[in-house]
């Protein structure tokens, strides 16, 4: 726009030309500063505007995996308390059983042994049909009803669905989110298949029957081990979830880290520069008024009298 | 025949009149838009020696041998060409502006983020209601979304057929100012006089005419103008006093053409072309709105339609209208989301109908291509500033140039002004000597 004028309204034009885009520079530098966002709209820098979407998206749904990690924290650690409670009431059912398996014992005293088994039975049954914080069973996979259910008899058998549901922590992070009853309840003892419900039912039974209570009480305590030890194997389970919820948050936060980080030097404003920028052009801009205020006032009429 | 010394000054005292006439024309116009400085030129009068008479010396004075027009054809024709690229360079800026605005304000990209953020939220505890509202929310949020992006195209677009036709209007009236001003021309009783303003009218027409449409002009010996509209082969607008008739049609996806008296025009420049280049543009972008809706309505419903709902039920569709105007959320009770898979029975937990909309929708790209959509957007909006930043320094060079050639100079007006005047009171002096020797001659006895 730099042009040696020698008409009035060239020169004028020129001018106003000039200090009009340093005005317009000065202006989109200060809301730079001001809003701290070197982006007033996409067309500023498209490919920046459209990174900082993708990082604002990754950000959103970075929200529902942690939620999902809540969710599954809550159920790990509630059903970890379960299976502490669970692993409480197989040891004094051991001790029971230990007990009835003595010889001194008479059998009414058997019978009242088994009173309490029967008794931890229920127990056991209350606890594999614990509900998580939603109110859906803990140990039923992803069924809507109960983990477990009673037939007449007493007898519980496993309504539950196979496996227990997985969430979703992140891109390629899951987690399942809890155990299903099976999955810590069933043991194999002796080569044997066996379900630490219907174990304990049918020792509180044998115990009050008539005859042959000490055997049962005998033949009890190695599934009884066994049926520990699938306990505990489940607890190391869920401790191993629990600590890889842990890692992944610490990967999500990481990653926020790197988002937020990402946002600034991509969309945010650089202040120092924007400021110097600033001040170089109002410098630029009263400059140029006041040699524009000096040329226009060079009349030849003032000096011609 | 000899020297006359009184009709010498006087001569040069009404040429020295004349010139400070157009000087102070010339001030009083500085700023007056279209007036092309004048500039008198004098010539001397001398009649040639008679025969036989020699050394006789037979001078008459000064003439002004005519006012001119300080006009130059070149730069002019440059100021109306780059003019018009600018022209058309602004109006597409704006318009390819409002297309974009319309697509980032009506947060598209967000809603469909929060839709999206809302079904991973739903996948932890697929049969709870709240959760389940929140998705029903998100999805009535993103067809709003897309609903408003299309309202707010449709204004743009009604903006730009306004500006079509109002830029159709103003074309016909200067084509017509110009037809009639050609007759003038043509017949003007008195050129020497009238010209000049006639001229500058002429070029003040031809260069507004210039900001609507690039106009290719071929000037007659006669100072008429012949205008052709859209580049040097481009139908006739305005031949000798008659103009044809310019109209705008409007397509039915937007698309704004011209025809000139009957036959179809493309104008290269001017406003007119850059509004019809930001209504081609809205055009494609709506298609890629209306696609993206139709294919966010094709997988959300196809996901719905292998599921059941929390009852049992089979999923219903989720969205109803397949445009981005007609887009609108079906479902209307939160238990109505079909996260599990069919066959599953009432209160279901298995997500994996869930999980199956959510890959539907990342397979149909809904995220990505609205991302692309908004990119292409602001991308066109960068470049076209970036040419316009351009045109616009090119047309202000142009039109600076042909300013400082054809615009008024006040310092140059006051040393004329001051020079005429000196010449005036010297042809005077001059006037006064004559007088002075006549009276010196009657006195000698």
């Amino acid at each position: 726009m730099t042009s040696i004028s020698s008409s009035t309204s060239a020169f004028y034009d020129a001018a106003i030309a000039n200090m009009a885009s340093l005005s317009a520079e000065a202006a989109k530098l200060q809301s730079q500063v001001s809003t701290g966002q070197r982006l007033s709209s996409g067309a500023d820098d498209p490919l920046a505007a459209s990174q900082l979407r993708a990082l604002a998206r990754s950000d959103a749904l970075a929200g529902a995996d942690s939620s999902a990690a809540d969710a599954a924290k809550n159920d790990l650690t509630q059903a970890d308390d379960t299976l502490s409670s669970v692993a409480g009431v197989v040891t004094r059912i051991q001790q029971l059983a230990t007990q009835a398996a003595t010889a001194t014992l008479t059998d009414p005293q058997r019978a009242a042994i088994g009173k309490e088994v029967a008794a931890l039975h229920d127990n056991l049954v209350s606890l594999a049909n614990t509900r998580d914080s939603a109110g859906n069973a803990l140990f039923g996979g992803a069924t809507s009803g109960a983990a477990y259910t009673l037939d007449a008899q007493g007898n519980a058998a496993y309504a539950g669905s196979s496996s227990a549901g997985s969430l979703t922590l992140g891109p390629g992070l899951t987690v399942t989110r809890s155990l299903t009853g099976p999955e810590f309840l069933n043991f194999t003892s002796g080569g044997k298949a066996g379900d630490l419900l219907a174990l304990t039912k049918a020792l509180g039974d044998a115990l009050q029957a008539p005859s042959g209570a000490q055997a049962a009480a005998q033949a009890a305590l190695d599934p009884l081990n066994a049926a520990t030890s699938s306990i505990t194997t489940a607890q190391a389970v869920i401790g191993a979830r629990l600590s890889w919820l842990d890692t992944t948050a610490t990967i999500q936060t990481q990653l926020s880290q790197q988002r937020s980080d990402a946002q600034g030097s991509i969309g945010g404003a650089d202040a120092a520069t924007a400021i110097s920028r600033l001040q170089q052009t109002m410098t630029a801009l009263q400059a140029s008024q006041a040699s524009f205020a000096k040329l226009a006032s060079l009349n030849l009429f003032d000096v011609i009298k | 025949m000899a020297s006359d010394l009184f009709q010498i000054g006087k001569s040069g005292a009404l040429a020295a009149r004349a010139a400070l006439d157009v000087t102070a024309q010339n001030i009083a116009n500085a700023g007056t838009a279209g007036y092309v400085r004048r500039t008198v030129s004098q010539e001397e009068i001398s009649a040639p020696s008679a025969f036989g008479t020699v050394s006789d010396i037979s001078l008459s004075g000064v003439r002004i041998s005519g006012i001119t027009r300080n006009a130059d054809l070149f730069r002019q024709g440059e100021a109306r060409r780059t003019g018009a690229d600018a022209a058309r360079a602004d109006a597409q800026v704006t318009g390819l502006g409002q297309v974009d605005s319309a697509l980032e304000t009506s947060n598209l990209y967000p809603a469909i983020t929060q839709f999206e953020a809302a079904l991973g939220k739903l996948a932890a505890n697929p049969t709870d209601t709240s959760l389940r509202a929140t998705v029903l929310a998100g999805a009535g949020n993103l067809a709003q979304s897309f609903n408003l992006a299309n309202s707010s195209l449709n204004a743009a677009g009604a903006g730009f057929t306004a500006a079509a036709a109002d830029g159709v209007q103003s074309v016909n009236t200067l084509a017509n100012s110009l037809a009639a001003l050609n007759l003038k021309i043509s017949a003007d009783p008195d050129p020497a006089a009238n010209r000049p303003a006639l001229l500058d009218q002429r070029d003040q027409l031809l260069s507004q005419l210039s900001q609507l449409a690039d106009v290719t002009t071929t000037f007659s010996a006669n100072n008429t103008v012949s205008v052709q509209l859209g580049g040097a082969s481009g139908p006739v607008l305005v031949s000798g006093g008659s103009a044809s008739p310019l109209a705008s049609q409007v397509a039915a996806n937007g698309t704004v053409s011209f025809t000139l008296g009957g036959g179809t025009v493309a104008p290269g420049g001017g406003s007119l072309a850059g509004t019809g280049q930001a209504a081609a543009s809205l055009a494609t972008t709506r298609a890629g709105l209306d696609a993206l809706a139709a294919a966010l309505a094709g997988a959300a419903n196809g996901a719905q339609a292998s599921g059941v709902a929390l009852d049992g039920s089979p999923g219903q569709p989720l969205f109803s209208g397949n445009t981005a105007g007609t887009l609108a959320l079906a479902l209307g009770s939160p238990t109505q989301l079909a996260t599990a898979p069919a066959g599953a029975g009432a209160n279901s937990r298995d997500a994996s109908n869930l999980a199956a909309l959510q890959g539907a929708l990342s397979t149909a790209g809904i995220a990505s291509g609205a991302d692309a959509l908004l990119f292409a957007s602001a991308s066109a909006v960068q470049q076209a500033t970036t040419t316009r930043d351009a045109l616009d320094s090119i047309a202000s060079n142009a039109k600076t140039a042909l300013d400082a050639q054809a615009g008024v100079s006040l310092d140059q007006e006051a040393a004329n002004l001051l020079k005429y005047q000196q010449a005036f009171q010297a042809s005077g002096k001059v006037m006064q000597v004559a007088g002075t020797m006549f009276d010196s001659l009657l006195q000698i006895r």
